[in-house]
């Protein structure tokens, strides 16, 4: 299995910052099979595939939010008037449903072989580009990204609680829910992190 | 090498903070430097600005900044692994916040620390003290001349430091060795000893040793020890050791108020009677008083004052407060063969009662005293070189709630000994229950391990220059760990003691030890089951021994 088989669900249509993304969910108008809503839950791992500097390399994120887009609820002025000059006076203006998602951007890894090698949690140097096509990352793959060193990491947890906000416990809970899973040997260790933030963010409400 | 930064000012005005990220130099106690420009009078008494050394010693430690305790919520991961995973990196992690005070820069002429009042700025690089300007600064004692070496430092390494005390400074103004027990009193006094009785000292030294541990002194007689005792010039110390058989106070030496002290409950004619009696013999310039010689003269005293029912009611009194082997009309122990220079002699009252002990302390001592005053006086005496008493269980015979013979005539030297040349020092797990006047006049004060509160706010309050941050060590110090401050040292600081040259006798018995011993010897006895070839001479058991 190699990544450019994986599910494609979206494409870059915006960003927040360098390491907070928009993306835009593939619609039937779009693809001949857009991707099922299980492709692009909260906390799915997504990847923009990229060549930089001769090296291919896959940008990962997660997705931490998503939000409807209603053309006709956007629209002001009388509606039914005049549809055609809208579409004149707004080039970009697309007149259908969208679905956009939040991806927070946590590394990326070298792509040889179809296989993703030397994951980084750090945040990279190249920025995404609009209409970089957005793939949903398998569970295998997620695993992967977090063996770094030989070990399970998640150097970009403070990042996701950045930029995720009050989303952040629960995607970090289920990242780390399965990973405990996957690496039962690194479990304790997880479990510290996940009771730490756990009561972070609860006691944070509270205090 | 530098160890911090200055931060901030601290709280004090002798503060500051340091920061540091490593804790594993700079503990509580321990001595750094900075340097800065201080206005000194240079050699031609002019004033002008040097660059020094200016010391402070650390006081508290703090983490600024380190894991937070979330991370630790499982014994079995370390903090270090989960920081890792979540991309912390585990190097220079902890931060600390270093509280210290100013002691000064090293005045040469004064010989002894400056404070330049005031405080190095924001920024400036502090470095840990080095060894030898240790060495050199916390004490005035040359190796091998008339000093004591009493150990290293605590914070350095296991004999990277020699630290010395002046023997003459803490001889001279009284020493006071304080800590529970089983912390190293003894065996930190029995150091001492052994440093005066070296060639360089060669002191006169009398040890009051009421649980008869200090005998293994006399291991300093030995051959084998010979190249640290003996001198050049054939000089070798001398121990004696005194068991209380051979201890006798001789009756015409007892004053008024030891006399007074013994006898049952006199009564006021009694006391009239006996005054007169005593202050009669006295006068007649005996030498040697006999308990006949206190009853007949009671006797005469009465019938003059018309008491005779009170005489006769003394007489009984006179005879069971003298009539025992410790009181002696003639016997008594001679202080040229007590003290001597070069010689220690170790008074054992190990059986002897309370009582007597102080009452042996207070005609000593007083004996000594006399004997130096009328030295210092240019009057004849047996003394006429300075000595040095070291008393055990000294809260026994200087108590706080003064009921003791012996506490007038401590209070008297202790007050005055530097004038007349007789030093005192003064053992004691009790600083609690030591006469305050006496404790305060231990000029000179080793201090360890002190758990009981009511002692470490005994110590607070006797001993000035110790600051609240040395004295919060005391209750985590190790047997052999102590603090020495005062007038011997020119700023206070944690030593380890070292060991002796001599076999300490510990006081405590090793009940177990003593059991199978015991049981062994019993083993042997005439109901034991005897091996074979005790059997052959079994009819021979009731025989003496020849
Ligand atoms: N400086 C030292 N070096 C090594 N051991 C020591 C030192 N001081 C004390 N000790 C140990 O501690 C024990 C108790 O010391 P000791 O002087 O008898 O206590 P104290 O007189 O205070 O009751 C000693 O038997 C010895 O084993
Ligand atoms: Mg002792």
């Amino acid at each position: 299995m190699t990544l450019e088989n994986d599910t494609e669900v979206g494409s870059i249509i915006g960003s927040n910052s360098h390491i907070d993304y928009v993306g835009e969910i593939y619609t039937e108008t779009m693809r001949e099979s857009p991707p099922e809503p299980t492709d692009f839950e909260f906390g799915q791992f997504v990847y923009v595939l990229k060549e930089v500097q001769g090296q291919q390399r896959a940008f990962i994120g997660i997705i931490y939010d998503t939000q409807l887009v209603d053309p006709d609820q956007g629209r002001s002025g009388p509606r039914l008037a005049q549809p055609d000059e809208q579409n004149i006076f707004q080039p970009s203006y697309v007149d259908e449903k969208q679905v956009l998602t939040g991806i927070a951007l946590l590394g990326y890894a070298e792509v040889e072989d179809g296989e993703l090698v030397n994951p980084e949690h750090s945040i990279p140097r190249w920025t995404l580009e609009i209409d970089d096509v957005v793939r949903k990352l398998s569970e295998e793959d997620v695993i992967r990204f977090h063996e770094v060193d030989e070990e399970v990491r998640l150097e970009y947890y403070q990042r996701i609680v950045d930029v995720a906000g009050g989303f952040a416990e629960d995607i970090l809970s289920q990242v780390l829910t399965e990973l405990k899973e996957e690496k039962p040997g690194e479990a304790d260790a997880l479990d510290v992190i996940q009771k730490n933030l756990e009561w972070q963010t609860k006691m944070g409400g509270v205090e | 090498m530098v160890v911090g930064i200055v931060s901030e000012p601290g709280e004090g005005s002798n503060e500051f903070v340091i920061v540091t990220p490593d804790d594993t130099e700079i503990k509580t106690g321990e001595f750094v430097y900075y340097t800065s420009d201080v206005e000194v009078r240079n050699d031609d008494g002019e004033i002008e600005e040097q660059e020094k050394k200016i010391f402070a010693r650390v006081t508290g430690r703090e983490q600024q900044r380190g894991f937070p305790d979330q991370f630790m919520a499982d014994p079995g991961v370390s903090p270090n692994a989960v920081a890792r995973k979540l991309g912390i990196s585990t190097d220079g992690v902890d931060l600390y916040n270093i509280t210290a005070t100013v002691i000064g820069y090293y005045d040469e002429q004064l010989n002894d620390f400056t404070n330049p009042r005031i405080v190095p700025e924001p920024g400036t690089e502090i470095s840990l003290a080095s060894d030898s300007d240790l060495e050199d600064y916390l004490t005035e004692a040359e190796p091998e001349e008339g000093s004591a070496f009493i150990g290293d430092l605590i914070h350095r390494p296991p004999e990277r430091t020699k630290i010395h005390l002046p023997i003459d400074a803490f001889t001279s103004t009284h020493l006071s060795v304080l800590a529970s027990t089983g912390s190293g009193k003894s065996y930190t006094a029995s150091v001492l000893v052994e440093e005066m009785m070296q060639p360089d000292s060669r002191a006169a030294i009398l040890v009051l040793d009421p649980h008869g541990e200090y005998g293994s002194l006399d291991d300093m007689e030995e051959e084998e020890l010979s190249d640290k005792f003996r001198g050049d010039d054939g000089y070798s110390p001398e121990v004696q050791i005194k068991r209380p058989d051979d201890i006798q106070i001789r009756i015409s030496e007892l004053s008024l108020g030891d006399l007074f002290s013994i006898i049952d409950d006199p009564s006021d004619p009694q006391e009239q009677v006996l005054a007169e009696a005593w202050n009669q013999l006295q006068s007649e310039e005996d030498d040697y008083i006999s308990i006949n010689n206190i009853q007949d003269k009671v006797e005469e005293v009465g019938e003059e004052k018309d008491l005779e029912s009170s005489a006769r009611a003394l007489d009984w009194r006179i005879d069971k407060a003298l009539d025992r082997d410790l009181f002696d009309h003639s016997n008594h122990l001679s202080l040229p063969e007590l003290l001597e220079p070069g010689q220690c002699t170790v008074l054992q009252l190990d059986t002897m009662d309370l009582r007597d002990q102080q009452m042996l302390v207070s005609v000593l001592f007083r004996k000594i005293n006399q004997e130096r005053v009328a030295h210092e006086k240019d009057r004849e005496s047996e003394l006429e070189f300075p000595v040095f008493g070291l008393l055990e269980e000294g809260h026994r015979f200087a108590p706080a709630d003064g009921d003791a013979r012996s506490l007038p005539v401590l209070s008297t030297i202790l007050s005055e000994g530097r004038k007349f040349g007789v030093g005192i020092g003064i053992i004691s797990q009790r600083p609690s229950k030591i006469d305050d006047d006496v404790l305060s006049q231990c000029k000179t004060q080793i201090i360890m391990q002190i758990q009981n509160p009511l002692d470490q706010d005994a110590v607070k309050k006797g001993v000035e220059d110790v600051g609240e941050d040395l004295l919060s060590e005391l209750p985590g110090l190790t047997p052999g760990q102590a603090i020495i401050a005062g007038d011997s040292v020119n700023t206070p600081f944690l030593t380890r003691i070292r060991e002796r040259h001599t076999e300490h006798e510990a006081e405590s018995l090793e009940a177990t030890k003593r059991w199978q011993q015991n049981w062994k010897e019993q083993q042997r006895g005439p109901e034991g089951v005897a091996e074979p070839e005790d059997e052959e001479g079994a009819e021979n058991r009731d025989q003496p021994l020849d």
